[in-house]
C-alpha cells in the first residue's frame, strides 16, 4: 500500500473515531434516560480502546508521517489496527440508529435552500439523519418498498406515492464538507419530479440495444435506474463542482479497506472510479483543475487498482465489460442530461468559483469564516481611505466607504473552499497531533481541529444566510 | 456488512502487543501477541457457521449433528469459508511457537500478522 493511500486512511479512520466519539458524548449528555446509559457507555468504552491503539502504533505513524517506507510487519500491523476501527465505525455507525435523534443543522436547512436554489421548498423535500449506507447507496422510498410488510400487507402499494426524502448519514451532521451528498439526492428528486433520465433510458434500450420483448423490462429497469444515478451526479456536479464527487470517494475508499476486493456493481451506480472519471471529464470541459484533490483521488486509484489485482481473471474480464459499457452509456446520455439540467433555471459552479474558493481558501486557514468577501483587496482599500481628506464631495466619499462593503460569497465556494484546505492539510494535522508531547493530547488536539472546520465552514454558511437575508430586506421584499 | 466487533478487537489488540513488543524487544509482550493471536483464532473457529461439531456422538444424535451441520455450511459465506482456512493454516504454528516457550521469528511475525489482517475484513457478501 502507498504511502499517500495509508496516510489517507489514517486521517480518515482517526476522523471518524473522533466525530463518533463527539457525538457518543453528546448523546450521553441529552439522553439521559438510563436506558440508553449501558449501550452508550459500551460504544464510548470501545472508541476509549482504539484511542489506545493508535498510541500504541504512534511510533509507526511517525515513521510514516516522515515518509519511510514502513517494515512489512509494521504496515500490516497499522493496516490491521486501521481496518477494524473502519469496520467498528460502520458497525457502530448503524447501532446510532436506535439511539435518540438529534435535530438538523439550521446552516445545513440554510444550504440546502441556497445551492439547490428556486428548486427546493422545505414543502416538498425533506432531510433526515440515517445509516451511512442509505445516505450513500438506497433511497428512503426504495428501502421502503422492499419491506416485505409494506409489499405483502400495504394494500394498493405501488400506487403509493411518497414526498421525497433526502439522507445524510448521522456522523455527516456538524461536517459541511460531507453535505454534497445532498447535491446527489437533490438531483433525484429533480430526475423524478421533471421525468429526466427515464425517457432516455427507454430510448437508449429501444434503439441501441434493442431486446426481444421478453428481455425488455429488466433492461429497462436496469438502465433507468443507472440513468437516475448518472443525472443526480450530474446534478451534484453543475450545483457544487468537482468537490461534490469526495464524499463518494470519502466513503468508497472507507468501505474498501474494510474487506479486500473491489465493490461490486449494484446494477444502479456506476463504479466509483468511473463517477470520478466522469467528475474529471466535465471539470476539464468547465476549466476546472483538480490538483487541489489529487491526493483523494490519488489514493482512490491506487486502492481501486490494488483491489482489482485481487480479482481472477474471469472476475476482473466482468468488472471491464460492464465498466465499459456503463461509460458507452454515460457517453450517450450525459449531453442530454446536462442540458435538461441546464433548463431548469439552477445556479452552475464554474471555473470563476473554484477560483473565489481557492482566493477564500487563505482566510478559513487563518481561522476567519468566509461566507463574505470584499470586492477590493484589504490593500486598496486602505490605500483608497487615506486619500480621503476633508473637502471632498459626499459621492465620492461614500464610493471610497462602499469598498468595505461585503457579498456574499456561494454556499458552494464555502464548501469547495473547505475542500482545498482539508486536502493540503490532511498530512500535516496528522502530523501535529501525533508530535504532541503528550499521549493524552492526541485526540484531543484532532477533535480540537475537525470542530474547529466544521464550525468555521458552518458560520461561513450562517453568515451568507444573514448577508443574503439583509439583502432580500433592503431590496424591499 | 457482517463484521464482529469483538473479533476486530482481537485481532487489533493482537497487532498493538506486536508492535510494542518489536519496539521494546520485550518477550512478554511477543507472548501476549501470541496469546491473543490464538484466541483470535479460536474465536474465528467458533463464531464460523462452518465451525465443526464433534461427530464422535452416540448414535441417536448423529442425524441431528449433521443436519446442524448441513445447515451451517449453506450459511457459510465466501468470507467465512476464506477466514476459517487462513486461521487453520497459521492456529498450528502459533501453538507450536507458544509451546515452545519462545519468541516468534520474523517471517513467522509477518504471517501471523498477514492472517490478522485478511481475516478480520468484513464481509459484504
Amino acid at each position: 500500500m502507498s504511502r499517500n493511500l495509508l496516510v489517507f486512511l489514517l486521517s480518515s479512520s482517526a476522523e471518524n473515531l473522533v466525530r463518533l466519539e463527539d457525538i457518543l458524548e453528546r448523546r450521553r449528555l441529552a439522553a439521559a434516560s438510563r436506558e440508553y446509559t449501558a449501550i452508550l457507555t459500551a460504544m464510548v468504552d470501545l472508541c476509549a480502546n482504539y484511542r489506545h491503539h493508535y498510541l500504541a502504533h504512534r511510533p509507526t505513524i511517525h515513521r510514516l508521517l516522515e515518509g519511510a517506507q514502513l517494515p512489512r510487519v509494521e504496515e500490516l500491523a497499522l493496516k490491521t489496527l486501521l481496518r477494524n476501527c473502519i469496520n467498528t465505525f460502520l458497525t457502530l455507525h448503524e447501532l446510532l440508529l436506535f439511539l435518540p435523534r438529534e435535530s438538523l443543522r439550521k446552516e445545513m436547512q440554510f444550504f440546502a435552500q441556497s445551492l439547490f436554489g428556486p428548486k427546493y421548498s422545505i414543502r416538498d423535500l425533506s432531510i433526515i439523519l440515517t445509516s451511512l449506507y442509505n445516505a450513500f447507496e438506497y433511497s428512503l422510498d426504495v428501502a421502503i418498498r422492499r419491506l416485505d410488510v409494506f409489499m405483502t400487507k400495504v394494500p394498493d402499494a405501488k400506487r403509493l406515492t411518497f414526498g421525497h426524502v433526502m439522507e445524510l448519514a448521522i456522523v455527516d451532521r456538524d461536517n459541511p464538507l460531507s453535505w454534497g451528498v445532498l447535491a446527489h439526492e437533490f438531483g433525484h428528486y429533480l430526475d423524478e419530479k421533471h421525468s429526466i433520465s427515464s425517457a432516455l433510458a427507454a430510448q437508449f434500450v429501444t434503439t441501441k440495444i434493442r431486446p426481444p420483448s421478453g428481455a425488455a423490462s429488466g433492461l429497462h429497469k436496469l438502465f433507468r435506474d443507472l440513468a437516475s444515478e448518472i443525472f443526480a451526479d450530474l446534478t451534484a456536479y453543475y450545483l457544487l463542482g468537482p468537490v461534490s464527487v469526495l464524499p463518494v470517494v470519502n466513503m468508497e475508499l472507507d468501505l474498501g479497506l474494510a474487506t479486500d476486493k473491489p465493490m461490486p456493481f449494484d446494477r444502479a451506480h456506476p463504479l466509483t472510479i468511473t463517477r470520478v472519471t466522469m467528475v474529471e471529464a466535465l471539470a476539464a470541459g468547465d476549466n476546472m483543475r483538480l490538483e487541489f484533490f489529487s491526493p483523494y483521488l490519488e489514493a482512490l486509484r491506487e486502492d481501486d487498482a490494488a483491489k482489482c489485482a485481487q480479482l481472477g481473471p474471469a472476475e476482473k474480464t466482468e468488472r471491464d465489460d460492464i465498466d465499459r459499457y456503463v461509460n458507452y452509456f454515460i457517453d450517450e446520455v450525459k449531453a442530454d442530461l446536462l442540458a435538461r439540467l441546464g433548463g431548469l433555471g439552477l445556479r452552475r459552479f464554474g471555473s470563476v468559483n473554484l477560483q473565489a474558493a481557492v482566493e477564500l481558501k487563505p482566510r478559513l486557514e487563518a481561522g476567519v469564516p468566509i461566507g463574505a468577501r470584499r470586492k477590493a483587496s484589504e490593500k486598496e482599500v486602505r490605500r483608497k481611505l487615506k486619500t480621503l481628506a476633508g473637502g471632498r464631495k459626499v459621492a465620492e466619499s461614500r464610493g471610497v466607504f462602499d469598498l468595505l462593503r461585503e457579498d456574499p460569497a456561494s454556499v458552494a465556494e464555502v464548501v469547495t473552499a473547505g475542500w482545498v484546505a482539508k486536502c493540503e492539510k490532511k498530512s500535516r494535522v496528522l502530523v501535529e497531533a501525533f508530535s504532541q508531547k503528550m499521549e493524552a493530547d492526541v485526540f484531543p488536539y484532532l477533535s480540537k481541529v475537525i470542530q474547529q472546520q466544521d464550525m468555521l465552514l458552518m458560520k461561513s454558511i450562517e453568515i451568507i444566510s444573514v448577508i443574503s437575508g439583509e439583502e432580500h430586506d433592503s431590496a424591499g421584499h | 456488512m457482517k463484521y464482529d466487533i469483538q473479533l476486530g478487537m482481537l485481532a487489533t489488540r493482537a497487532v498493538s502487543e506486536l508492535v510494542q513488543a518489536a519496539a521494546e524487544n520485550d518477550a512478554q509482550r511477543y507472548r501476549l501477541f501470541l496469546k491473543t493471536s490464538a484466541e483470535f483464532c479460536q474465536s474465528v473457529r467458533e463464531s464460523s457457521p462452518q465451525f465443526e461439531l464433534d461427530r464422535t456422538v452416540p448414535n441417536d444424535a448423529t442425524a441431528f449433528i449433521s443436519a446442524v451441520m448441513k445447515i451451517s455450511e449453506q450459511r457459510c459465506s465466501e468470507r467465512d469459508r476464506d477466514r476459517v482456512y487462513r486461521v487453520a493454516r497459521l492456529e498450528p504454528l502459533i501453538q507450536q511457537v507458544l509451546l515452545e516457550n519462545r519468541l516468534p521469528t520474523e517471517d513467522e511475525q509477518e504471517r501471523i500478522a498477514e492472517m490478522l489482517y485478511e481475516a478480520s475484513a468484513a464481509d459484504f457478501s
